[in-house]
């Protein structure tokens, strides 16, 4: 979307991670430019690493209402301006986000809005492992730059398989992988069976007294969950929370892991993407409901903890032929946390003229 | 395809003893054992394997490693999976469920390495044999002991509890008399459970950190008989007394016990309820309470009469599968076992997707064991995780069987399922649909 002459995330986090190699008595952000950090209580600090992988759209996320070009570009995609839960007089979050809004206004969220990484090409692979590694061009290293944190923490990455560095998921992303042992955990996910499996399924079960009206119940469950009647992929946001219970009870260990690095799938909204309702709101629900179970899942540790939300690359800011929107390049990170200081949004907001936008 | 036993001259029968006394059909069984379903069922009771083969090798490299045998649960799956006497392999579930033992952490750790054994040594080879025998070797083993803590039970006024001022735990004689043998209605007291407490104190594990300097020589992990902690003087149960006689006097009233009449009467209870329904119909307990008495507890004359009950073979009882059966039911169907290709990994997973269910072996939450009826294991949320299995299985393995043969196979006609397996859009749904339908969630 919006071009950004200043991609202030990637640099911040690039300084973060030169920081470190620097200064590792500092801990995990105590040297970060531009973003700073409430006291912590003096317990172990914890860092959270959320990977939204095929691209959130940062202009519905975090809309800038404000901004006079939005309702033009946005068309059909665009969240009323009323439903909006405004973080100022100019960006809003998208409605889904009540979690997050809320702790927005406990000062426990830094929205960082236009940024990007340094790549510019529109390939999700490529953008997600310059995402991963760190470095300018995708495919510079082998190892993540989460990765090349590890032995700067101090911790042992010892014999007892206990690593400070933990990915929950079936697979351990580029931005853990490399020199440093990391751990690893993936929940015993079942795939959803098909639609039309479930459908004759349901006619098989309707004659069965016992087993019909279960499996009658499970299934309005199921639709019950999505709040606001937001069609929410459901099976896909309890996996993501389970990851989330996963990592919250890592993290909540003493002797568990410092960093956990955590996926949710399915941003690529090419098509039918919604606007206040619909399939990306369905997943900012997902995430904002995950968010949430973190930090209360967490507890006490969340004091500690600051978690990043970060996707590969932003959205085209104009609707395409599908009622959707194609790779772009500005997005929104989102930083969060008990150890955050939050209650700001990061970055200079360049303009949704065409002029501004890549 | 029509049975040639007179006595059950029904259709059903080779897919009641199949399905319902065994762990689910196999394509093709079905023939033989509709020659004589019960005959089918019978042969199983006498000569119960003493070890599946898979088994055997892990128990004899181990046993050369002089280790304690260690068995992980995908090789307990695959016995039942491969077994031939499915009969057999369902007893020796009900009877481990019956007498639990469940792993936990601290000082009963070493209950990870020894639940499996346990099964094995102390149940599986007295299925030929009778109750009294299986409850002795229960009740004796190091499992069990460590399990409901009678290995740190001391009788108060015996030599090792008076030097280390240490007292009973009852835990162990409570489980025996309400659990395993007379059930809570059984007519026992307080006092009964603190008399049996007394009367087994002795009974404990040989475990390394307890160096027994020469004496009472024995193996590590075997069951000893530590007689200075043994609670001295007579001990009276259930209106008897039972004089001190060494290790004699409690098992001596563990035999009285074994035969009681309310003891008949609960694991007949037991028996009826996992084989014919989960609310057992009286005529059933009388008669396998009965067959109880009258054969003194003969483990095979309890099994058989279970087969001659009629209730099963003539009238639609129907139990809900266990998630752990209906994995075991499913390969089975499937015919899956570690000799095809690529279905290792179903087998290794399998204690992931046992906690999944969360029914992974010897982790039951309580003494009591694992329930037993359909309103434990058939709630929404577990309906939807048993279709996504099957349905996840059945799209990795399921492209190869033709389901609409297979359902003739394994289950009994409904002309609804045909209908669904004829519509299929794919031989894996066909599988799916098969093996997520109502039909083979029970059995």
């Amino acid at each position: 979307m919006a071009k950004h002459k200043q991609s202030s995330i990637d640099h911040q986090r690039r300084r973060l991670v030169s920081s470190l190699a620097t200064a590792p008595a500092l801990g995990l952000f105590g040297s970060l430019p531009g973003l700073s950090f409430a006291a912590t209580d003096g317990g172990e600090q914890r860092f959270v690493l959320v990977i939204l992988r095929g691209a959130m759209d940062g202009l519905a996320a975090v809309a800038p209402y404000g901004d006079s070009e939005l309702a033009g570009l946005r068309g059909s995609l665009l969240t009323p301006q009323s439903e909006l839960l405004k973080l100022d007089s100019f960006f809003g979050l998208h409605p889904a986000f009540e979690n997050l809004h809320e702790m927005y206004q406990s000062s426990q969220a830094v929205i960082c809005h236009a940024v990007a990484s340094p790549y510019r090409e529109r390939s999700h692979f490529d953008a997600q492992n310059v995402l991963e590694i760190g470095l300018e061009q995708p495919d510079q290293t082998e190892s993540g730059w989460l990765n090349r944190c590890v032995p700067l923490l101090g911790k042992s990455g010892g014999s007892d398989g206990n690593s400070p560095a933990m990915a929950i998921g079936q697979a351990v992303p580029d931005v853990l992988k490399g020199e440093s042992e990391v751990a690893s955990w993936a929940p015993a996910v079942m795939p959803e069976p098909s639609i039309s499996t479930m459908q004759k399924l349901q006619q098989l079960y309707a004659e069965d007294a016992f087993l019909g009206t279960r499996l009658e119940q499970a299934l309005m469950a199921n639709q019950v969950v999505g709040r606001n009647g937001m069609t929410a992929n459901l099976r896909q946001g309890q996996s993501f929370g389970v990851l989330v219970d996963a990592a919250a009870a890592f993290l909540a260990d003493a002797s568990g892991p410092s960093i956990a690095v955590l996926e949710s799938n399915g941003w690529d909204t090419h098509a039918n993407q919604g606007a206040s309702q619909g399939q990306l709101a369905g997943k900012f629900c997902e995430l904002d409901w995950g968010l949430a179970r973190l930090k209360s899942d967490l507890e006490k540790t969340w004091n500690n903890t600051a978690v990043l939300v970060v996707t590969e690359f932003g959205r085209t800011a104009a609707v395409n032929g599908t009622q959707g929107t194609d790779h772009g390049t500005g997005g929104a990170a989102l930083l969060l946390g008990g150890s955050v200081k939050g209650g700001r949004i990061q970055g200079q907001w360049p303009g949704l003229a065409s002029g501004n936008l890549y | 395809m029509p049975a040639s036993n007179t006595s059950d001259s029904s259709e059903r029968a080779g897919y009641i003893a199949g399905n319902h006394f065994g762990l689910g059909l196999r394509p093709g069984e079905l023939r033989y054992i509709n020659s004589d379903p019960r005959g089918w069922l019978k042969s199983q009771l006498d000569n119960i394997e003493n070890l599946p083969a898979s088994l055997q090798a892990q128990r004899d490299k181990n046993l050369t490693d002089n280790k304690i045998f260690q068995q992980p649960t995908s090789l307990r799956l695959q016995a039942a999976v491969d077994t031939r006497q499915p009969f057999a392999e369902r007893l020796l579930r009900f009877w481990s469920n019956h007498f639990t033992v469940a792993v936990s952490g601290g000082t009963k750790a070493v209950l990870r390495r020894i639940a499996l054994p346990y099964e094995n040594e102390a149940i599986r080879s007295k299925l030929a044999g009778d109750f009294e025998s299986l409850l002795l070797s229960v009740e004796q083993h190091p499992a069990m002991l460590i399990y409901l803590d009678n290995d740190s039970s001391f009788g108060p006024n015996s030599p090792a509890g008076r030097r280390r001022e240490r007292g009973l735990n009852e835990n162990l004689a409570r489980e025996v008399l309400e659990l395993h043998t007379l059930g809570v209605d059984g007519g026992y007291k307080q006092a009964d459970v603190t008399s049996l407490a007394k009367m087994i104190t002795g009974w404990t594990v040989m475990r390394q950190e307890r160096g027994d300097r020469g004496r009472n020589p024995g193996k590590l992990g075997e069951f000893r008989f530590l007689a200075p902690a043994h609670e001295p003087g007579q001990h009276s149960l259930l209106g008897k007394d039972y004089r001190a006689n060494g290790a004699g006097q409690e098992e001596a009233a563990l035999v009285d016990v074994a035969h009681h009449p309310a003891t008949a009467r609960y694991v007949a209870t037991r028996l009826v309820s996992h084989f014919v329904a989960d609310t057992p119909p009286v005529s059933a307990i009388d008669k396998i309470a009965m067959v109880f008495m009258e054969s003194e507890g003969s483990l095979p004359a309890i099994h058989a009469a279970l087969v001659d009950l009629d209730e099963i073979w003539q009238a639609e009882y129907r139990k809900l599968k266990t998630p752990e059966e209906l994995i075991i039911s499913t390969l089975r169907a499937m015919n899956l076992n570690t000799q095809n290709s690529g279905s290792t990994q179903v087998f290794n997973s399998m204690s992931n997707t046992l906690s999944v269910f969360n029914h992974l072996p010897f982790t039951a939450t309580s003494p009591a064991g694992w329930p037993d009826e359909a309103e434990h294991w058939g709630s929404p949320d577990a309906l939807v995780k048993r279709i996504e299995w099957v349905n996840q299985i059945t799209q990795n393995f399921g492209n190869r069987v033709d389901a609409e043969q297979l359902a003739a196979e394994i289950l009994p006609e409904n002309e609804s399922l045909q209908l669904a397996l004829c519509r299929a859009e794919s031989r894996s749904q066909g599988m799916a649909l098969l093996l997520a339908s109502p039909d083979f969630q029970w059995r």
